[in-house]
């Protein structure tokens, strides 16, 4: 497979954006998106500011929409009369984009490459194949890339040239699996590959019955620092790290987290089977996870602590969310919700605290045989206290959405500098931070997956298999 | 169908609604039974049997016999007086001389007075009389009434013309009265009959609704009343071959149908919600195709059909995300460097024709310039996959490839070690095409290594020499012991087994997963309704989902076709027979009551057969199918019978009594041609239990309730517990349908389910209820009981309490017991325990179910060593089996919230072949 590039726009302007981006260079490369959503916590959070409006420089496409690894999730749970189900395992739906140095690196589910093209222009720079599909973006380290691929392999090629520095896979004889007309690896890497303090981390996992593997390796050389060998883990989409740990979705299955330097499993996060392929960690290390439903919830993004692995709050039908410093953006089927993040996530903790004494009284009251005595009248007084702050809590807590914007569904969201850009179907919007207000949109094809901002332009990633770039006026 | 049953005395609701009823002086709406009076002084009283019916449309039913409705106590003065209008939406069952649906009137003699919108014979009818005219004026339609079918009537006079309208039309008119109408001092306010002094005759039919208005409609409003009818009063559109869909492209497909008799058709297409395209065809019933293009992906469309006659029928939809279809390659012009000098065109359409080989894998041996593979991939459906142990030429190909912008959708390339050890598992390649002799000058001959990675049955080896001639070396042969699942319990005998042969296999580890993917979650209802089983044939593997079938190669999973069929729905197969079965050739399918051929190579409905009896027509579906020696065996099932309901947990059909446990009976049994549908014989004579109806040992078993009762019941779902009465075995010749003996028999009642297999020389049968099962062994020369035992059912829930029985080796099983069918001697009583809804299969003596924490799971009778694949789960009944070799998995138990499950679909081989 090509790709087939378009540009938009006269040769003339093409020299100027040539000479506007030797010049500034040195600022753009402050302006990366050098990994999925920006980086490990996968905050989809940059400093980056982008003047609006924004108009389309140019577009590659692929010959056909990317060839996701699983099919769309059940239409309903007829048992429970839940409709509406929500994908767990959709991520893959567009070819997400990285950027550093003035160029753009992506995978394809479509050539089983890793493409890189010029970031003003479009033009294909290099191509790097491997034998199936890349499915998660190249993570972009010291002038290098690193991806995997469902062949079973992971690679460091270098971002310049797309010449191959090293590849690994740990089991050398392996079988491959006939899957949707192509051949995959039992392993394939579908993690992607999360890059931090130098070394390369990544898994190997499919089938929930077959062993799965963690690996650490040294970015440089390939060197394996650890290869750790799991059972029932079917880990998929781009993992998150905090500074000693590694947090890996599973699709399905709920999230898991490991010891960074080891490889060991730590534990999981929610209840059996509360999957889904978004997760973001806060600058305080909280894990936000999600969409998942079970039995009766309809989709939900829920937040963790990362030490206890208590489940600390809940956003019913959010799907995605952005947050920085105290605030947090996220979208629902319909709203654009912005929320006081640190107030909130305060009285939350507040309230689980107090569902936890509350829980504490009730196994006591029910262990009581008498239930006049003024043990259990103190006990009950406590209850009830409990329930009535509570209460009052959860009325402090709404006032912590400061706006609600009616967007229709959204399907990503990220923050660069002030604004919020969004992506949904046949359009993409940007957003004030403050006010909630839509500043710029502009028309696409297909349904918007992916956003990104790097060097002063906003990249777009559609489930037809485009991806596009937008740049203001004097920003092209 | 909801019903509701009174008798003695009730009042309907009266009510006035809508912008025409504003000046009714009577309006019944008869959708519900509840008594509260709205006006006030129009009450209807309502005597003897009262149903009411929920499906097409909310109605009363008159039972002809004893329903009796009436408005007391009115008097001329509350009536109209001369301009008067009477409408109705009317069903009836037949046509008597006199018949009645509203009226206030005397016949008697001379003395005719009132008004009538009724009906005589085959014809509605408006009766007047008028101050000015001694006589009364019957205004008889000229267009016949459909008996069974929805109609609109209203009758209208203004003092000087009667009218009668049918269905939006003017049908008849009549100027013989003038001036007010002429009222009997006194008269039955009639509803559902022709009553007067003298006479009573009572409607056997249904009304959903009477207005009577003291003005005259017009013309125009009748017909805009008509045309904004409830859907459900849509004269339903008889299709011969029920409309069904393929697509044809990632952007196109056909509708298909063909219509009952010849009708000026429209057909509507357009996107979920609005229709926007019309297609126009004029009386026409032959098979009719309608091209539909530029569908955009993953987007849900509708369509539906509408006669010139005022027919329609239901909204289907098309779902493009269920478009398997492989993209298509572009024509692409590429200077093909290195490319021998080879008419690569010619030498594919020679090689395909050879084969016939044009869907699935193809490995191609030896990477050349890369045109070849386009070729291939251009003029069929094939997938290619290029191997070669040469880098630099991969690499030239690759590179050629993504130039023209081909690479990745349908061509890829490999590297490989050796080209004596394929990295790829034994069955995977539907062709294996070598084209060394053209890129390196050697050849590669027969290997076994070729051998091995070929489809049984199908999978060819062929070699181009450097001049270009497509040689087919070698076309591996079928599996010997493969085995095949072609009904819902592996074969006609309901032996739950498929006897596959699969040396060293005993546990999960010993099979290899040899694809996986397409069809996934979506695909399919949901695990909850106890689907049919999947097929798997000739190594082709066929599913149901919503509406849908499709058909997969079994050895590597490639899509051969989909099938949109959207009247095609069957659950609660615990209590029913599967809707389809297959021989080597051809897919026997219910589809909207009539029984669809569909050809297992293309997918194409080739056929359309009704049930043999034309009595029946009207009243009954295809019910059980069955294929035996060359015949096709069926049943007719009273319409209405077959479980289609899904939605909510009373559809999973997990309760042991009530709700979803009554059993479909056929009401006669028939063999007929397979390719014509033509009858050879038919049997009926009682109440046959679906799920008895077995074939084997060139007879045809099942066991029939010959109670009254049961063979007058209006519903062919049976609860009753005289279903359990007066039973009896038969077995009829398969060949000519000659009883060959029947015997009363008297089992313990299957409450809960009530099954009959055949195997070993036994005919078992397999009643659950009063938590325990039982198993009967009779000998099938005479119908003799052998032996029967029971043992306590596990649970009653999640199928513990309704297990199909298995029959392996020497034995029946039951979980958790399996005996000896010779003797009824226990074998054991400690079958891998199941947990979760499916039901058991096996290959040989190996089974598989849902077992270890609810998971897929295998049970080897013989090692009694139990096994599973984490996170993998089948259907709530029927979905994973031992065919082909293989163990099949589609994805049928998707639909959980609960997450956890792999949800998708799965084939495994043995490890060691």
């Amino acid at each position: 497979m090509s790709l087939h590039t378009e540009s938009v726009g006269s040769k003339k302007a093409k020299s100027l954006i040539i000479l506007i981006v030797v010049c500034l260079a040195a600022q753009t490369l402050a302006q990366d998106w050098p990994t999925y959503r920006h980086d490990n916590r996968r905050s989809g959070t940059t400093a980056a500011q982008l003047k609006l409006p924004l108009t389309q420089t140019w577009q590659v496409t692929s010959p056909t929409p990317p060839q996701r690894a699983w099919a769309g999730p059940a239409k309903w749970d007829a048992f429970a009369a839940l409709a509406d189900q929500r994908s767990m395992r959709d991520f893959d739906p567009a070819f997400y984009v990285t950027s550093t140095g003035g160029k753009v690196y992506f995978g394809s589910s479509v050539d089983d490459s890793v493409h890189c093209v010029d970031l003003q222009t479009g033009d294909r720079l290099w191509q790097f194949r491997t034998d199936g599909p890349v499915r998660i973006p190249p993570a972009l380290h010291k002038h290098r890339c690193y991806f995997g691929s469902d062949d079973g392999y992971v690679y460091c090629v270098d971002a310049g040239e797309g010449t191959l520095v090293w590849k690994y896979r740990p089991e050398e004889n392996t079988k491959l699996i006939a899957f949707n007309g192509k051949l995959i690896n039992q392993w394939p890497c579908r993690s992607g590959v999360l890059v931090q303090d130098n070394t390369a981390y990544f898994t190997l996992s499919l089938l929930p019955w077959a062993p799965s593997f963690i690996c650490a390796l040294d970015a440089d050389d390939g060197t394996v620092i650890y290869k750790t060998e799991h059972k029932a883990l079917t880990a998929q989409a781009p993992m998150l790290a905090s500074k000693t740990r590694l947090y890996m979705p599973q699709g399905r299955q709920r999230p898991v987290v490991c010891d960074l330097a080891n490889g060991r499993l730590m534990g999981a996060f929610g209840k059996g089977g509360q999957g889904g392929t978004f997760a973001l960690l806060t600058p305080e290390d909280k894990l936000v996870h999600g969409v998942g439903q079970n039995h009766g919830s309809g989709g939900e993004l829920r937040s963790f602590n990362t030490d206890n692995r208590d489940h600390i709050a809940t956003f019913p039908s959010a799907t995605c969310m952005v947050v920085k410093a105290g605030m947090a953006w996220f979208c629902n089927f319909k709203e654009l919700i912005a929320l006081d993040r640190g107030t909130y996530m305060r009285l939350q903790a507040e309230i689980a605290a107090n569902n936890r004494r509350i829980g504490e009284v009730n196994a006591k009251l029910k262990r009581l045989k008498d239930k006049t005595n003024d043990e259990t009248r103190s006990l009950n007084q406590q209850k009830l206290s409990l329930t009535v702050k509570n209460k009052s809590l959860a009325e402090q807590a709404q006032t912590c959405f400061l706006w609600k914007k009616n967007v229709g569904v959204l399907n990503t969201l990220i923050c660069a500098g002030d604004l919020l850009f969004a992506g949904a179907e046949g359009k993409v919007m940007a957003f004030s931070t403050t006010s909630g207000d839509m500043l710029w949109q502009a028309k696409v094809d297909g349904k918007v997956y992916g956003l990104a901002v790097a060097g002063k332009t906003l990249l777009v990633s559609t489930d037809t298999g485009s991806v596009l770039c937008f740049a203001g006026k004097n920003d092209r | 169908m909801r019903t509701v049953l009174l008798c003695g005395l009730v009042i309907l609701w009266v009510c006035s609604s809508g912008l025409a009823e504003d000046s009714a002086t009577g309006s019944w709406h008869f959708d519900s039974v509840f008594v509260k009076d709205v006006l006030g002084d129009l009450d209807i009283e309502v005597r003897g049997s009262v149903r009411f019916v929920q499906d097409p449309i909310q109605a009363m039913v008159f039972d002809g016999v004893d329903t009796e409705a009436l408005v007391p106590d009115v008097t001329p003065a509350e009536l109209p007086v001369r301009d008067i209008s009477v409408e109705a939406w009317v069903l009836l069952e037949q046509g008597t001389q006199y018949g009645g649906i509203v009226g206030y009137m005397q016949d008697n003699g001379a003395y005719e007075k009132g008004w009538l919108l009724g009906y005589s014979h085959t014809s509605f009818n408006f009766v007047l009389n008028s101050k000015s005219n001694d006589r009364i004026t019957y205004l008889n339609s000229k267009r016949p009434f459909d008996k069974g079918q929805w109609h609109y009537v209203v009758g209208t006079y203004d003092g000087t013309t009667m009218k009668l309208y049918i269905d939006g039309e003017l049908d008849t008119t009549s100027t013989a009265q003038r001036g007010d109408i002429d009222y009997p001092e006194s008269a039955f306010y009639a509803i559902g009959a022709y009553r007067d002094k003298d006479e009573h005759f009572r409607m056997k039919g249904q009304l959903h609704k009477i207005n009577v208005y003291d003005k005259v409609l017009t013309a125009s409003e009748i017909a805009t009343r008509y045309r904004q009818r409830p859907k459900a009063l849509f004269r339903p559109v008889t299709f011969k071959i029920q409309p069904h869909a393929q697509f044809t492209s990632s952007d196109s497909a056909v509708i298909a149908w063909q219509l009952d008799t010849p009708e000026t058709l429209t057909l509507d297409f357009g996107p979920k919600g609005k229709f926007q395209t019309e297609y126009e065809f004029s009386g026409t019933s032959s098979l009719t195709r309608q091209p539909i293009e530029n569908l955009e992906p993953r987007s849900v469309y509708q369509y539906r059909f509408r006669t010139e006659e005022g027919a329609v029928s239901d909204t289907f939809e098309l779902e493009t995300a269920m478009n398997y279809s492989v993209p298509e390659m572009p024509v692409v012009k590429t200077t093909w460097s290195g490319a021998a000098a080879l008419d690569y065109a010619k030498i594919t359409q020679g090689l395909l024709e050879q084969t016939g080989v044009t869907k699935g894998y193809c490995v191609l041996l030896g990477a050349g310039s890369g045109q070849l593979a386009y070729e291939l991939a251009r003029q069929s459906e094939l997938r290619l996959i290029c191997l070669d142990d040469d880098q630099g030429r991969i690499d030239r190909m690759a590179e050629t490839l993504m130039k023209a912008g081909i690479y990745g959708t349908r061509i890829t390339v490999r590297r490989i070690d050796k080209l004596t050890a394929l990295p790829l598992n034994q069955y995977f390649a539907n062709i294996v095409v070598s084209q060394m002799p053209v890129v390196t000058g050697r050849s590669l001959g027969v290997t076994q290594e070729i051998q091995r990675v070929l489809v049984p049955g199908h999978g060819c080896y062929v070699q181009i020499d450097p001049k270009g001639r497509a040689t087919k070396l070698y076309r591996r042969a079928a599996l010997q012991q493969g085995g095949s699942w072609t009904h819902q319990y592996g074969d006609a005998s309901n032996s739950a087994n498929s006897h596959t042969q699969l040396d060293n296999v005993s546990k999960a580890g010993d099979l290899d997963v040899a694809w996986l993917g397409i069809p996934g979650a979506d695909f399919g209802i949901d695990r909850n309704p106890r689907m049919p089983a999947p097929l798997a044939v000739n190594g082709r593997l066929f599913h149901q989902g919503l509406n849908r079938m499709i058909a997969l190669d079994s050895f590597n999973g490639s899509v051969l076709w989909s099938l949109e069929l959207p009247t095609m729905r069957r659950v609660n197969i615990p209590r029913d027979a599967s809707n389809w079965c297959a021989n080597d050739d051809t897919l026997f399918v219910e589809a909207g009551g009539q029984c669809l051929t569909v050809s297992q190579v293309e997918g194409q409905v080739q056929g359309c057969f009704r049930i043999p009896d034309p009595e029946k027509h009207d009243s009954h579906t295809w019910g059980y199918l069955g294929f035996y020696r060359d015949r096709l065996y069926g049943s007719s099932v009273k319409k209405g019978a077959a479980y289609k309901e899904f939605w909510g947990g009373a559809m999973w059909y997990d309760k042991p009594a009530g709700l979803g446990t009554g059993k479909v009976i056929s009401d006669d049994i028939f063999a007929c041609e397979p390719k014509t549908g033509e009858k050879i014989w038919s049997y009926s004579r009682g109440s046959i239990i679906n799920t008895t109806i077995t074939i084997a040992n060139k007879a045809v078993y099942f066991i029939e309730c010959r109670h009254p009762k049961i063979n007058q019941a209006q519903s062919g779902r049976i609860e009753s517990p005289e279903l359990w009465q007066q039973q009896f075995m038969v077995a009829l010749d398969a060949a000519t349908g000659r009883v060959l003996w029947e015997n009363p028999i008297d089992t313990e009642d299957g409450t809960v389910v009530f099954f009959m297999s055949y195997g070993k020389g036994k005919i078992v049968v397999a009643p659950s209820t009063n938590n325990r099962y039982h198993l009967y062994a009779y000998d099938p020369a005479a119908g003799k009981q052998i032996w029967h035992q029971s043992h306590a059912w596990p649970s009653n829930n999640h199928s513990g309490h309704m297990q199909h029985p298995v029959i392996a080796g020497e034995g029946v099983y039951v979980e958790p017991c399996g005996y000896n069918l010779a003797d009824g001697q226990r074998i054991t009583d400690k079958m891998g325990r199941h947990e979760g809804c499916a039901t058991y299969a096996a290959a040989g003596e190996l089974f598989v179910y849902r077992g270890t924490a609810r998971c897929i799971a295998l049970w080897d009778s013989r090692t009694n060593q139990v096994s599973s694949w984490t996170n993998l789960r089948p259907s709530c009944w029927l979905s994973v089996m031992f065919a082909n070799g293989m163990l099949l998995a589609p994805e049928g138990g998707a639909g959980c919230s609960c997450g956890r499950w792999f949800e998708t679909s799965l084939g495994f081989i043995p490890v060691n072949e």
